[in-house]
């Protein structure tokens, strides 16, 4: 044990010293998850934790994220978080197999660490020779398996152990009692677990030498799965990642974390569809989670073929992953339909997969049965310790269900109904919710520890107050972790100045879309505006001129692109582009005069239609856009000097023969104008940049532009709003 | 602009942000997000809007992506005047 704790103290002064950098776009709510059950490890079981010590030398990445689990205080949470997010995408990957050995009690440890092994194993399975270098350390896996059952058994009958460690084991058992049903349908799990034995040449040695193929293997799996993944990155923005770990959180202990691994892959592609819930009820059913095993297990038996079945089964599993929260939820029901679900399931079990249905079904029966066994010695235990013992225990065992396993999931809710319930009520977002059922754990577990097992109701209550207000404020300083990830260069430490830096990058963010949206909108083909758009912008441009109106459709198209972008992310821009033809008809468009122009802004409405009214500096949404319209405002501008007096030929010749940059002075003015109260006061960093560029064409061609406005009827640019817009882009 | 150079300069110089300040910009960013924003001014919790606020600004991170990518094959596959201009106006 000294041997241990000296490695808990170098593990835990590493994990401080990698915090400080931190990658951007993680998001780390999920990681909380991990850290719990790390929790539960760090304190429960110390013989798993050495072992892992010794992995963490071999494997860079792993010893941050084994930090968090040897510091059982929620301090260390932030440090965890930092650790993994630190990794990046991949470490979030890493950092999630972590939470599951970690999760796992001592004794069960080698089972874990098996489990644990499998995953890469199977990733290692993209690469066909890899696989067969892993294919030794997996049998140990399955060799482990057995083992574990009856380590479990000998946790069930001794009950001295801790409440949390018992529940654990349980859970633990009754996994790898389907485990090895799943591996086949036979009765006995030593004869069960026989076939992949005869594969494996490799006897289950140590734990610990085990552990030491298990650094290898993540390393190797590291280097592959970079290699594969490499190209995601942009893909695995928010969401992805956030799945992705839930993934992991949810399937631990099962072997089917392979598949769910493997498919790191399409469940990123397949998030920006933002399907997370989708799937959920199919996905919280431990018959899914047994047939995806069923099918590693077969996977790996067959060896070569792992890749092709993978893709499916990683889509349930990946499914089940994002709902994981919500599946703790479900699972009472689940529980109940489970034969029902796993009926569902057999389906497409047997369309993806090879695996025979009947061979599924038996193994959801017997798993059930399993469940309700495992579930029934739950209660003992904790009945036997007394009511206010269960009551902890069964919170405990909630979020050690939610994050371990379909598995404990299942036998977790079903005792603790009514906190799932509760706390179903409590957040509507799902995350919340499986954060405050951790953190609700943690806290638990800790008062539980401190009193031995009885507490009491007083304490209580103070405690579940203390618990709510330091749950929401946990929460906001997570969301505040969150945003910090996702706001490039902002080490500000106190919150007010994060919450500012966070406003200035959205403003920044919105700003930098909408002049995307309006680049790329220039060179969409001339097209219909959709009715709807029209009508909108309607009412804002009719009072304008003709010309007004173009530049006017331009915008509110520009804007109309802009917008839904901002709101659903995933928008393509439907329709559009006045923009385009004005810049085609400019040249013609002095000569041509105001019935040029209405001929330009096609598709304005009759309405449109109501020469000599021009107040073209009104821009429907002006503050939205404060340079998005650059392009368009320019070709505008000079269509409104065209049309406005046509004695001001002279001034817009000049524009146009001057060149497209020219005409840039004109536009800027506009812009400024328009947007600059609002959003240019506040621009951020871009944006500045493209207003001086701006400002710098405008005070070249300063002159011109003054001598088009007073001759302009249209009074397109008064002098002193342009200063003023001067004075904003350089502030 | 004023207040909020003010607000930072508050800050630095006390160390604990009052719920005040904290609440105020959660507002200003509520204002910010476009689901909340239009969500009637009902209370919304400051995790909430946090959460949002991540949520959104991943989703501009992707828009922006996407329409980087998309201007880089416009501006690729078209050499005009007005392929400058763009190329300008995004390079600055």
């Amino acid at each position: 044990m000294p041997l241990y704790e000296l490695y808990r103290m170098a593990r835990e002064k590493l994990g401080k010293e990698t915090n400080s950098t931190r990658a951007p776009d993680q998001c780390s709510s999920p990681e909380n998850d991990f850290f719990e059950l790390i929790w539960e490890n760090g304190q429960i079981s110390s013989q798993g934790q050495s072992s892992r010590v010794r992995r963490s030398p071999s494997c860079k990445s792993l010893p941050s994220h084994c930090l968090p689990s040897h510091s059982p205080k929620g301090r260390d949470r932030d440090e965890g978080y930092g650790a993994n997010t630190r990794m990046g995408k991949f470490g979030d990957f890493d950092s999630g197999l972590d939470g599951i050995q970690t999760s796992v009690p001592s004794r069960e440890v080698d089972f874990v660490q098996d489990e644990d092994v499998l995953p890469w194993l199977d990733y290692t399975t993209l690469d066909g020779s890899l696989q067969h270098e892993y294919g030794s350390d997996l049998l140990p896996a399955s060799n482990s398996f057995t083992q574990l059952d009856k380590k479990s058994n000998d946790n069930m009958v001794f009950r001295d152990s801790q409440k949390t460690s018992e529940e654990q084991r349980n859970v633990f058992k009754g996994s790898s009692d389907e485990q090895a049903e799943t591996a086949s349908p036979k009765a006995s799990t030593s004869q069960l677990y026989s076939p992949s034995l005869h594969q494996g040449q490799t006897s289950f040695v140590s734990s610990r030498s085990r552990a030491t193929d298990i650094t290898e293997n993540n390393n190797a799996s590291n280097a592959n799965q970079d290699a594969s993944y490499g190209e995601i990155t942009h893909i695995l923005s928010s969401s992805s990642d956030f799945t992705s770990l839930k993934v992991q959180k949810q399937d631990p202990p099962m072997p089917s974390i392979d598949s769910s691994s493997t498919i790191m892959n399409f469940s990123h592609f397949a998030r920006p569809a933002a399907i997370v819930r989708a799937n959920l009820q199919n996905i919280g059913l431990k018959s899914g989670l047994s047939s995806a095993r069923s099918d590693c297990m077969e996977i790996k038996n067959k060896g070569a073929a792992a890749t092709s079945s993978n893709p499916p089964e990683s889509i349930l599993v990946d499914s089940s992953g994002g709902c994981s929260k919500e599946m703790a939820m479900n699972i009472q029901q689940v529980v109940e339909k489970s034969k029902a679900d796993m009926n569902s399931f057999q389906p497409k079990s047997v369309e993806q997969d090879a695996v025979p249905s009947k061979r599924l079904e038996s193994v959801c029966k017997e798993s059930a049965t399993k469940i309700d066994q495992t579930h029934n010695q739950v209660m003992g235990d904790s009945g036997a310790k007394g009511q206010t013992t269960a009551e902890k225990s069964m919170e405990p065992a909630v979020a050690s269900s939610s994050v371990c396993s379909g598995n404990g999931a299942d036998r977790g809710s079903d005792e603790p109904n009514q906190n799932v319930k509760r706390k179903r009520k409590d957040t509507e977002d799902s995350e919340c919710h499986s954060e405050d059922v951790e953190e609700e754990s943690i806290a638990v577990k800790k008062a539980a520890g401190g009193r031995g097992g009885t507490g009491s109701k007083r304490s209580r209550a103070a405690e579940v107050h203390n618990l709510s207000e330091r749950r929401r404020r946990d929460r906001i300083n997570e969301k505040m972790r969150a945003l910090q990830e996702l706001i490039p260069n902002c080490n500000k430490v106190d919150k007010a100045s994060m919450l500012d830096e966070a406003i200035e990058y959205l403003k920044t963010l919105q700003l930098q879309v909408q002049i995307m949206s309006m680049g790329a909108g220039l060179y969409m083909p001339p097209m219909m505006l959709p009715a709807g758009m029209q009508h909108m912008h309607a009412p804002h441009m009719s009072p304008f001129s003709p010309m007004g109106v173009g530049m006017h459709m331009g915008f509110g198209m520009g804007y109309g692109m802009g917008m839904p972008d901002m709101n659903g992310g995933t928008s393509r821009f439907p329709m559009i582009q006045v923009p385009h033809m004005q810049g085609t008809h400019i040249p013609a468009a002095h000569m041509s005069g105001s019935t040029a122009l209405n001929g330009m802004a096609r598709p304005n409405p009759p309405g449109f239609r109501l020469p000599g009214q021009g107040h073209p500096m009104q821009m429907p949404r002006a503050p939205v856009f404060p340079f998005s319209g650059g392009p368009h405002m320019n070709k505008s501008a000079l269509e409104l000097h065209a049309c406005g007096s046509s004695g001001v030929v002279e001034t817009v010749d000049s524009a146009s023969a001057s060149g497209l940059k020219d005409q840039m002075p004109n536009v800027d003015p506009h812009v400024k104008q328009s947007g600059g109260c609002d959003s240019t006061s506040q621009m951020p960093t871009q944006s500045e940049a493209a207003a001086i560029g701006f400002e710098q064409s405008a005070l070249t061609h300063n002159g011109g532009g003054h001598a088009t406005n007073p001759s302009d009827k249209a009074a397109v640019i008064p002098g002193p709003s342009k200063e003023d817009s001067l004075v904003i882009g350089y502030d | 602009m004023s207040s909020r150079r003010s607000r930072s300069r508050q800050t630095s110089s006390s160390r604990n942000i009052t719920d005040d300040q904290i609440n105020d910009l959660v507002s200003k960013l509520q204002q910010l997000l476009p689901e909340i924003r239009n969500r009637s001014s009902d209370k919304v919790s400051a995790s909430k809007v946090l959460q949002e606020t991540c949520n959104y600004i991943r989703s501009l991170h992707r828009e922006v992506d996407d329409l980087s990518e998309r201007l880089s094959e416009l501006l690729a596959t078209t050499d005009t005047a007005q392929a400058a201009i763009i190329r300008n106006l995004l390079m600055q």
